[in-house]
């Protein structure tokens, strides 16, 4: 065989420079093959054929092949419900590297999704725990596997795996987690720093003070930031005492009226946009418990009495004040007084620190407001999607609202803005209806005139085709 | 709303329930769908909003309506309960949204006077004339022989050819391959030897792609296979299969009228390749796979339609079974072929028979060409494997057993480095192996 090889490639070395092959073919082929154009032609074929059958090409270097794609702990979706999926992530109403409300309500009815339909891209926190194993398998390094995070195994790990094991380290053991990470930290990236830092916020205490005050003098600002913020809702910073007071400045404590008992801290009437900006920057700047000790108020009391109803954009930045250094009640609170002023804007900034429990206090709440509530509603059941019943739709304040509004597009009536709003509210109702309630309501609004194949049901239609997994 | 008389006369001849294995209806968005088998091999998906008209067919057509789109029509309006109301499949749905995002057109009537009557009347039966059937009979006889004497004397003339690309050198031939096959595919077009054309127009782009190595492999073997080719044809010119390799595929009546080989069964869409070739056609093959043990393991439907009329739907969904009866164009492995009746599958999704993957790839390859020398494409299903992609980004199929590892034509989705594989079909070019479907972990992957 190796001789044939031999002279295939001599023949083929001949071909290229226009060189006659048949001086090259073996001994007994050439009495075959005759004289000639004739003989340079069967050769021709003969060379073709034996390329395809006798040889065979053959990689440059081993072929070793990755680890298998792990399967998920719950089952791919049926195939009805993986139709609707693809095609809501055609319409692109979600992120493609992170559709987290309907992720969210797949896995709730017990699948997953396939992965020639979706995989993740980023390290996203929002996206269920469920496709960590994904995750850590596009971020595979070397394939090596451990039970537990420690400092000896901490660089086997990819940064999400590693991320994903650290949170769980936190919630069993937070000494040993701040301890692994105070070993391991200088020795990563400043980013992957701040975030596992960040981490040090699940079950924070008074332990963690004395770590955290050495990151004072981290290289990076960001860390140095992420560790003041930590400080702060531990009440363990020091005062700015001259900022405080300039905010100070701006505020008053007064009873909201003649008969009101309690004081409000409410926001003076300011000159100019300059100052007023300047008010904003100062919540931004200052945690929490310096405005609380200007007033010589607890963090508590503060909270009771911000002036809710006053400003919007003031409450947004008191907000995101309260998420980045209040403590762990503390942003639950604060919704739970937006949420009944019905000024709900600010209630995004605080949504990443509120517990599953404020999240379903606040999701009952958020229903039975007037206006545009259900996307708000879809964030606050990341948690729990697919539980909303048909009756508790019909009872909220926005049901009649909606309806009227299909009614009145369906009879051509083009307002953008109210297509708009609809299409958001078809969109979180998609993720909040359990299934039977998702099916109940297609009925509904393709009876008040909408059409079943309009793309803004398409969640609704991959709800109401994905049973629960019993 | 018809073009003309003669789009209503053929409309009315497609108004069979035969040839429409699905007629589907959603009364609340007033939609009517349809799959309709035509003349080519894929079937033709016809679609019409019934409050303003609007339509769609896939076919080639350059009329508008075209026949099929009226004979939805037609049907639909008299007969509505022939259509099964269902909710809309997802290529209506798809028509539909981008009726919404381009706004509609409704149809005007357009083509002077029809008349349906005439249009289903049948037409009288003309006479038997004896005299005038032999004279057509004859005629045809002369323009075969006239055709075969052309065709003869351009494979003479593409042997010359190609013995000239080897005395020039085929490092010259490398650098001018475009050109050079362009010219003799033009000559052999005015032979009407109008498959060996295409063939040798498209070689250029068979070998993009490949190294040095396996391109000068590849054209040596296609070069080497055209001299097996026309020198068979010339020793049997009339054999069907190499008649349509060298001058073209007999029309589908043809094909139908003939004994060629008829299969029923159950078949899976395998999956579907769509390419634009040089001649401004473009080719869309779909691959089957026969569900029940059979000699016939594959089908393939290939159709051409002008690169003019824009892109052109899928006519089925990777993974869909359904039952089928397949009429095989006559070759010694039998593999294109057109479906003539279908129905959809009511149980659930069958598996892949389990025999078909049972020989090694080089025994399937070898096999294939054996019957066929010629054969650039031979369907190959290989058994348990995985997708490796090499440092230099090359990816190949490795198998589980001592089976050879074949080279992709092209990289994948990084996913399908984590795929099991139990099962792989693809078509191997004779240097890379296309996947075209397979199964994993994860159930039916397709490319």
């Amino acid at each position: 065989m190796k001789e044939l090889e031999a002279a295939f490639t001599a023949i083929k070395g001949r071909w290229m420079t226009g060189l006659e092959g048949l001086s090259a073919a073996p001994d007994q082929w050439q009495h075959q093959l005759g004289r000639g154009t004739e003989a340079e032609l069967r050769l021709l074929a003969l060379t073709g054929q034996a390329l395809q059958v006798a040889f065979q090409p053959t990689p440059a270097e081993q072929l070793t092949p990755s680890t298998a794609l792990p399967m998920l702990a719950l089952p791919a979706m049926p195939d009805p419900a993986r139709a609707l999926f693809r095609r809501l992530l055609s319409q692109r109403h979600y992120p493609a590297d992170s559709p987290a409300p309907v992720l969210a309500l797949i896995a709730a009815r017990g699948y997953s999704v396939h992965p020639l339909d979706w995989m993740p891209k980023t390290e996203d926190s929002d996206i269920p725990p469920l496709y960590a194993p994904w995750l850590d398998w596009l971020n595979s390094t070397n394939g090596k596997h451990h039970e537990a995070l420690t400092a000896d195994n901490w660089d086997d790990w990819s940064p999400a795996a590693r991320r994903r094991a650290f949170i769980g380290l936190r919630s069993r053991d937070a000494g040993a987690a701040r301890q692994l990470l105070a070993a391991a930290a200088p020795g990563l990236a400043a980013e992957e720093r701040r975030r596992l830092i960040e981490l040090l916020g699940n079950k924070l205490s008074t332990d963690d003070i004395d770590y955290l005050e050495t990151l004072s003098t981290d290289r990076s600002s960001k860390v140095r930031s992420t560790a003041l913020q930590l400080l702060a809702r531990l009440g363990a910073t020091e005062t700015d005492t001259v900022l405080s007071q300039e905010l100070a400045d701006t505020l008053e404590l007064k009873h909201a009226d003649l008969n009101g008992r309690q004081k409000i801290l409410t926001p003076k009437k300011l000159k100019n946009k300059a100052q007023r900006a300047r008010r904003l920057e100062l919540l931004t700047l200052l945690p929490l418990h310096s405005l609380a000790g200007a007033f010589e108020m607890s963090v508590e009391q503060t909270i009771e009495r911000w002036n809710v109803s006053a400003d919007s954009q003031l409450n947004t930045a008191f907000a995101a004040m309260v998420a980045g250094t209040g403590s762990d009640q503390l942003p639950g609170l604060l919704a739970q007084r937006l949420i009944k002023t019905q000024d709900t804007a600010p209630i995004y900034q605080l949504i990443s620190r509120l517990t599953a429990a404020d999240k379903t206090v606040l999701l009952s709440d958020a229903l039975a407001l007037d206006g545009d509530n259900y996307q708000l509603a879809s964030q606050l059941c990341l948690s729990a999607p697919g539980k909303l019943t048909f009756n508790e739709l019909t009872r909220s304040a926005d049901y009649n609202v909606l309806i009227q509004t299909i009614e009145t597009q369906s009879c051509g009536d083009d307002n953008s803005d109210a297509a708009h709003v609809t299409g958001g509210c078809l969109l979180a109702l998609g993720v909040l209806l359990e299934q039977s309630a998702a099916a109940l309501f297609i009925e509904k609004v393709t009876a008040a005139g909408m059409l079943s194949v309009d793309p803004q049901l398409t969640t609704l239609q991959m709800n109401a085709a994905l049973p629960p997994r019993s | 709303m018809a073009p003309d008389q003669s789009s209503l006369a053929a409309a009315s001849k497609l108004m069979k329930p035969g040839k429409w294995p699905l007629r589907g209806k959603h009364m609340a968005d007033q939609l009517i769908w349809g799959e309709c088998q035509g003349s080519g091999a894929n079937p033709y998906r016809v679609m019409a909003d019934v409050s303003d008209l609007g339509y769609k067919c896939t076919c080639p057509s350059r009329k508008f309506p075209c026949k099929h789109s009226i004979a939805l029509m037609w049907m639909f309006a008299e007969g509505e309960s022939e259509f099964v109301e269902e909710s809309v499949p997802a290529w209506v749905t798809e028509w539909k949204e981008r009726r919404r995002t381009t706004g509609k057109t409704s149809t005007k009537t357009t083509g002077g006077q029809k008349n349906i009557s005439a249009a289903t009347s049948a037409q009288p039966a003309k006479p038997d004339d004896p005299k005038a059937e032999a004279r057509r009979v004859a005629a045809a006889a002369k323009r075969a022989a006239n055709t075969r004497e052309s065709v003869a004397v351009a494979t003479i003339e593409l042997e010359q050819w190609i013995a000239d690309q080897l005395r020039g050198g085929l490092a010259g031939f490398f650098s001018e391959a475009t050109n050079r096959c362009r010219r003799i595919a033009a000559r052999m077009v005015d032979a009407k030897a109008q498959a060996l054309a295409s063939r040798i127009d498209e070689l250029p782009a068979r070998i993009t792609g490949l190294d040095s190595e396996e391109r000068l492999n590849k054209v040596i073997t296609e070069l080497g296979q055209l001299v097996l080719l026309v020198r068979e044809w010339r020793n049997r010119p009339d054999d069907p299969a190499l008649h349509r390799n060298v001058i073209s595929a007999e029309a589908t009546d043809q094909l139908l009228q003939s004994d060629a080989p008829e299969v029923t069964s159950l078949w899976e869409v395998l999956g579907e390749r769509i390419s634009t070739r040089k001649d401004g056609l473009i080719s869309q093959a779909t691959w089957l796979l026969n569900l029940k043990e059979s000699e016939y393991h594959y089908a393939l439907l290939l159709d051409f339609f002008p690169a003019t009329l824009g892109k052109r739907a899928s006519s089925f969904t990777s993974g869909e079974q359904f039952t089928a009866t397949l009429r095989y164009y006559p070759a010694p492995v039998p593999q294109r072929a057109v479906i003539t009746e279908r129905s959809t599958l009511t149980q659930g999704q069958l598996c892949w028979p389990g025999s078909v993957a049972v020989l090694p790839a080089k025994m399937q390859i070898n096999a294939c060409l054996d019957a066929a020398p010629w054969t650039i494409h031979c369907p190959v299903s290989l058994s348990a494997g995985r997708f490796c992609e090499t440092s230099t980004g090359h990816w190949w199929w490795r198998p589980q057993s001592d089976d050879r590892p074949l080279p992709l034509v092209t990289a994948l989705e990084p996913i399908a480095r984590g795929a099991e594989l139990s099962s792989l079909f693809g078509v191997w070019d004779g240097a890379r192996l296309d996947p075209i479907a397979a199964v994993s972990q994860f159930g039916r992957l397709h490319f």
